[in-house]
């Protein structure tokens, strides 16, 4: 009977478990296969090279700069996204009139495709027909210039990600009890010494899952560099998973993109790993 | 004992159906032949793929179809129209899956890497059995689908570039059609006193790069990237290279747009025919792209059209050209119905149509003389110019867009200041020899 017990719920499960191993195990297996072979376009054999692929990828000389570049790239988004949605949300809890419409319309940036988003501003960007321009007065190549077109990025990826960051701090907000700020207010705490003594503790579970989630999907993002300056002008926006893209569908070589998208997801994985290791180290 | 029996029932049908959606989703092959085995008269589809055409006006397929179709019972054809952004890629992962067209576009640049992965059928034997002479073509291009003593595909149409000019800027500040490179910088510095600038690239992309703008004059300057064996990148070394993109890229920087390492070409049509732009090299499909911006942008009376400008080092015009090519899915399942209709799409009959299909020229002999060509003078310029077309990066090798792609990366840091053309020519010879090798 209690062998049933225990069987019976995976043998429900089964289709499910299956389906997904179809859709993630099996592309993760054939990616990892690829990875140990020799597969570009033009060739018509699919070579067994071992690590080969890997230590390419590790002596590539353009590594460094991608690996800066999607470091600058992950931080710079999340940090900005952080403060602003943050922001957002707080000042969105105190309630007021049109506090409601006022948070609809911040969701907008959010639900917005990517490739339209990027279309959009890249018309907001152009240096002959951008409104940007037009109000600063002077045409700036925000896409065009090695040193303003990552931050160009940065500023659009902030634009459309706070809005995730302003919905999940909120809704930690409002698991707060008032009651425990009013007794804070008449034992003598000021609005500083709440703030960092109870509102941010009280949503440590929720940023730590906010900035978890952020983090993948911020660092798997190249929708924007694929659109807007492909990697470019020169490498300067280029980071890790655009250099994936562009090593399987430009340069055609599927063995070493597979190669570079198994580093990029062990690297991801012990990332993780070690922050939610040191996030439930603080939790005991 | 009742219960695990249900409980295994459940299970095992749903592992039944999940196999079952699986082995739906995944089966090769057409639902239409596999009906049509169990039909009493089947019928055959072949795919055509093809690029959108670059004059709407032009791009009906279907009374040659109908004429394909009438003639051979139980074959219908399906014509799909993929972006050209996506096209390459489009191809590349329906063949490597096992499936793809049976005929379609081929851009002459993917004709040395669709040859190296086996997607191109040789028909060679197919023409001498048919007694189809490669006499019948412009002899340039059609070899750029002759490799290895095959022959991969028939040309369908063929372009080349020219300058064209402002007129009402030209006529306004006293200047003339360019002859020579300096002359593209000596208007270029009269037009900024008034600015506008005098000469754009097209860097949004590798090709666009490449091909568009720098390409024809390093064509004219009989400049090489690689060695004529196509076994090393000889950029860095190689005189007519380095002077062309020292005065593209460096030289003429001072007059470029801002934001030119990222400049597209719609960008560039709207600049010229809003009047900020003196010069842009490009092919004829741009005259609809001008005129869509600005009805007074037409031939003769916004802009006019002359040849690229002779080089320095060799006193010679020249252009860069390219063109599509038809070719077969060497993987297709209908090669003997998929060659009949090849033949039908290729006919002389039928070369004008392409050409018109993409903004090209047509690619049989002597064929660009018969009209619209030959009585527009706004082709003249062109069909004068096509003698000098070539790619300007030859041979066609399989790591072709690798190559254009790393130098694309060096043109977009010399042209911002962030290297010098020294060290990003010697960057991209160090970057394609390591790939070349492969």
């Amino acid at each position: 009977m209690l062998q049933q017990k225990k069987i019976t719920p995976w043998l429900l499960v089964s289709p499910a478990i299956l389906t997904l191993a179809l859709v993630m195990l099996y592309p993760l297996a054939q990616v990892m296969v690829m990875s140990v072979h020799r597969n570009v376009i033009y060739s018509q054999t699919h070579q067994f090279v071992g690590l080969k692929n890997y230590a390419v990828i590790g002596s590539y000389f353009l590594i460094p700069s991608l690996l800066i570049n999607t470091i600058y790239w992950t931080f710079a988004c999340l940090v900005f996204q952080f403060l602003f949605g943050f922001t957002a949300a707080l000042i969105l809890n105190r309630g007021f009139w049109g506090s409601n419409v006022l948070r609809t319309m911040l969701l907008f940036p959010w639900v917005i495709s990517p490739i339209v988003t990027a279309i959009m501003w890249k018309w907001l960007y152009d240096p002959s027909y951008g409104i940007i321009d037009e109000l600063l007065g002077q045409p700036i190549a925000w896409l065009g210039d090695p040193k303003l077109a990552m931050i160009s990025l940065v500023i659009i990826n902030v634009w459309q990600g706070f809005p995730f960051w302003m919905i999940m701090t909120a809704a930690g907000l409002k698991t707060i009890p008032a009651e425990i700020y009013d007794a804070a207010t008449i034992d003598g705490a000021n609005l500083r010494q709440q703030f960092f003594r109870m509102t941010i503790p009280s949503l440590r579970a929720t940023l730590s899952v906010t900035i978890l989630m952020a983090f993948i999907f911020t660092l798997n993002y190249f929708a924007l560099m694929q659109v807007l300056t492909q990697g470019g002008p020169g490498t300067v926006t280029s980071t890790l998973p655009y250099a994936v893209y562009s090593l399987a569908f430009i340069q055609q070589n599927t063995g070493a993109a597979s190669a570079l998208s198994v580093m990029l997801a062990v690297v991801m994985v012990a990332i993780i790993g070690i922050y939610i290791r040191v996030y439930n180290k603080k939790d005991d | 004992m009742r219960r695990k029996r249900l409980a295994v029932i459940i299970g095992a049908l749903g592992a039944i159906f999940f196999f079952m959606a699986a082995g739906e989703l995944f089966a090769g092959g057409s639902k239409e032949a596999a009906s049509s085995a169990g039909a009493s008269a089947s019928v055959t589809t072949l795919q055509l793929d093809v690029t959108p055409p670059g004059d709407t006006k032009n791009a009906d397929f279907a009374p040659i179809l109908a004429k394909f179709e009438s003639q051979n019972p139980g074959v219908k054809v399906k014509v799909q129209t993929i972006p050209f952004a996506s096209y390459d890629s489009s191809i590349e992962t329906a063949i490597r899956g096992g499936g793809g067209p049976d005929l379609m576009e081929v851009n002459f640049v993917d004709l040395g890497t669709w040859h190296a992965a086996g997607f191109l059928t040789d028909i060679s034997s197919k023409m001498a059995a048919a007694g189809i002479s490669a006499d019948r073509y412009n002899p340039g291009f059609y070899k750029d689908g002759s490799i290895g003593g095959g022959q991969y595909g028939f040309p369908l149409d063929q372009d080349s570039r020219c300058v064209y000019y402002n007129k009402a800027i030209f006529d306004k500040y006293g200047l003339q059609p360019p002859k020579t490179w300096d002359d593209i910088l000596s208007i270029s510095k009269v037009l900024k006193q008034h600015d506008i600038y005098g000469l754009a690239l097209q860097m949004d992309n590798p090709w666009g790069a490449v091909w568009e703008v720098s390409g024809n004059l390093l064509v004219a300057n009989n400049g090489r990237v690689l060695n004529e064996a196509g076994t090393k990148a000889i950029a860095a070394t190689d005189p007519g290279t380095i002077q062309t993109y020292t005065f593209l890229l460096d030289t003429m920087r001072p007059y470029y747009l801002p934001g030119i390492s990222t400049m597209d070409g719609k960008t560039i049509s709207s600049l010229f025919a809003g009047g900020k732009l003196g010069m842009y090299i490009g092919g004829p499909w741009v005259a609809d792209n001008l005129k869509a911006d600005n009805p007074d942008m037409v031939f003769g009376k916004g802009f006019g059209i002359a040849l690229n400008p002779v080089a320095p080092g060799t006193q010679k015009t020249g252009a860069a050209g390219g063109g599509f090519f038809l070719g077969m899915n060497a993987k297709g399942s209908s090669q003997d119905q998929a060659w009949k209709l090849m033949q039908v799409l290729t006919d002389k009959s039928n070369a004008k149509f392409w050409a018109q299909y993409h903004g090209g020229f047509p690619v049989w002999r002597g064929s660009a003389d018969q009209a619209p060509w030959g009585t527009d003078p706004f082709y003249a310029a062109f069909i004068a110019q096509l003698p000098t077309t070539a790619s300007p990066v030859l041979p066609l090798s399989p790591q072709l867009p690798t190559i254009v792609q790393n130098l694309y990366k060096q043109m977009q840091q010399i042209v911002t200041g962030s290297k010098t053309v020294a060290q990003g020519l010697a960057d991209f010879d160090t970057q394609t020899n390591a790939i070349l090798g492969q």
